[in-house]
C-alpha cells in the first residue's frame, strides 16, 4: 500500500492540512545515493502565496518531510511548511 | 547528488559488468520510508533477466550502484524473476 508509482502521482493535487489547495505535483527530488525522497516539485495554484517557498521557474519546492498522506490527493502538513519559511 | 525522479524515465539500465538490463519506465516510492523503493524496467534484455510473458521487472533500488547519464545496478546472475519479487529477493539477500 505504501508503495506508489511515481508516474501515477504526477499531476496529483497537493493540499495542505487546512484544506488549502497548493497546486499539482510536477516532480519529486531524491538523493541518488540513498534513494531518500527530498522534495516535492509543485506547480502552484494561481492564488497560492508562494513567498514562503523556495522557487525555481514556475515551480515551488515542498520538503518531503511535510508530506502527511498520499492517496487520491497529496496532503502536506501546513505547520511544517510554515515553520520552514 | 540530487535527481528529479522523472529524469529517470526512459534511461537505460545496465549492470556494473556492462550488461544492458532494460529501460526505466517508472519509479516506485515507499511513502512511509520516504525512499525510492524500486525501478520498473521494460524492454528487458532476456540475457539479463528472464521475464517470461511479463512486461517487465521491478528492480529494488538497493541494487542501484550509480546514477549518471545511465543507471548501473549490481550484477546479478541471470535468474527468473516474477514481476514483483522484491520481497523474495530481499529474503534471499538476507539469508546470505
Amino acid at each position: 500500500m505504501e508503495k506508489v508509482s511515481v508516474l501515477k502521482l504526477s499531476e496529483k493535487r497537493v493540499m495542505d492540512s487546512e484544506g488549502v489547495e497548493m497546486g499539482v505535483l510536477h516532480n519529486i527530488i531524491a538523493e541518488a545515493g540513498t534513494g531518500a525522497l527530498k522534495e516535492l516539485v509543485v506547480k502552484p495554484a494561481e492564488d497560492l502565496d508562494t513567498s514562503k517557498f523556495r522557487k525555481e521557474d514556475e515551480y515551488i519546492f515542498i520538503p518531503f518531510d511535510a508530506v502527511k498522506a498520499i492517496k487520491d490527493v497529496i496532503i502536506v502538513d501546513s505547520e511544517k511548511i510554515r515553520t520552514r519559511a | 547528488m540530487e535527481i528529479e525522479l522523472s529524469s529517470l524515465y526512459g534511461q537505460d539500465l545496465y549492470t556494473d559488468r556492462g550488461i544492458r538490463v532494460g529501460k526505466i519506465e517508472d519509479v516506485t516510492v515507499d511513502i512511509k520510508e520516504k525512499r525510492i523503493s524500486g525501478l520498473a524496467v521494460k524492454n528487458v534484455n532476456p540475457n539479463a533477466f528472464s521475464v517470461g510473458k511479463r512486461k517487465g521487472v521491478i528492480i529494488p533500488y538497493r541494487w542501484v550502484t550509480a546514477i549518471g547519464d545511465i543507471v548501473l545496478i549490481k550484477h546479478v546472475k541471470r535468474r527468473v524473476m516474477e514481476s514483483e519479487t522484491e520481497e523474495e529477493t530481499e529474503r534471499t539477500k538476507e539469508s546470505k
